[in-house]
């Protein structure tokens, strides 16, 4: 059954590309851009303890071949702020699945939420 | 690594002129040949040589769909080509941006200070640069067009992210 997403839930977002994250841990607002689909998606953390967040990031890295770089830590009303909203959509492999949707249609738009929450999340953390 | 020129050298920007005339034309030939000399000086203008490194290395990195693990584009090589171009007519001196893709397959390049002090620019393949910035407590967004020129509005955000 689907949940509603809490405005205080943290989110997980993975990371799989090196140039997501600068040198100094913060994370480029590229990370967060959902064009060329309509939505971003998410893990919930809920009540899972950290080597299970880690490890639903670890499963999704072996599955796509890509190395796990990080993961930035979101917290649901830093994105519903700005209008998106946080959907559940659980998956098979990761039943804590959300989409962060509602993105702005013009990409300058969705540029400055992307800046905006990257500069409020602080830095990425490492595996 | 990025290089700043010596503080006793003053950067140096080229601005295309508007003018029509023949006298406007040479004008603007001849400043584009003084760029273009200086920056076949690797020691003035090493930071620049090495974003375009980083770009061709993204080229690379990006150049099958998917490189992100959530089904983003391979990179646009029309976009490839205007970054190239962004790059090539920037004003000698100034600090070299950080390069990346989005997942839509555009290239982005960043000049960063700080979460409070930073522009991002997107290319487009269709010759549009979109643009988002946090200065201090000011932001600003919207698109301009690429032909050659950099944009004025886009050149003053980066003077205003300090080296």
């Amino acid at each position: 059954m689907k949940q509603d997403v809490g405005e205080d839930e943290e989110l997980a977002r993975y990371i799989f590309s090196r140039r997501q994250i600068r040198a100094n841990g913060s994370v480029k607002p590229e990370a967060l851009m959902p064009s060329p689909h309509p939505d971003m998606s998410v893990t919930r953390h809920l009540s899972l303890p950290e080597n299970a967040i880690w490890g639903i990031g670890e499963g999704i890295s072996a599955e796509r071949g890509l190395p796990l770089q990080g993961r930035l830590d979101l917290v649901s009303k830093n994105l519903t702020k700005y209008g998106l909203q946080v959907k559940t959509a659980p998956l098979p492999d990761n039943e804590n699945h959300a989409n962060v949707t509602s993105w702005p249609q013009d990409k300058p738009a969705q540029k400055q939420i992307a800046l905006e929450v990257c500069a409020e999340a602080g830095n990425a953390k490492r595996p | 690594m990025l290089v700043a020129l010596p503080p006793n050298i003053p950067a140096v920007e080229v601005v295309q002129t508007s003018g029509m005339s023949a006298v406007a034309q040479n004008l603007d030939d001849m400043l584009r040949g003084i760029s273009k000399h200086l920056r076949d000086s690797v020691t003035l203008d090493a930071g620049l040589h090495s974003a375009l490194l980083e770009l061709e290395a993204l080229k690379a990195e990006c150049a099958a769909p998917n490189w992100d693990g959530y089904g983003a584009n391979a990179l646009d090589p029309e976009s490839h080509m205007l970054a190239k171009s962004f790059l090539e007519n920037l004003p000698l001196g100034i600090i070299a941006p950080s390069i990346a893709a989005d997942p839509d397959g555009q290239v982005t390049v960043e000049w960063y200070k700080s979460s409070r002090s930073l522009v991002s620019i997107s290319f487009d393949p269709v010759g549009i640069l979109h643009y988002a910035s946090i200065i201090g407590s000011r932001k600003a967004n919207g698109s301009e067009p690429f032909i050659g020129s950099i944009p004025r509005v886009i050149l003053d955000l980066t003077h205003k992210v300090p080296a």
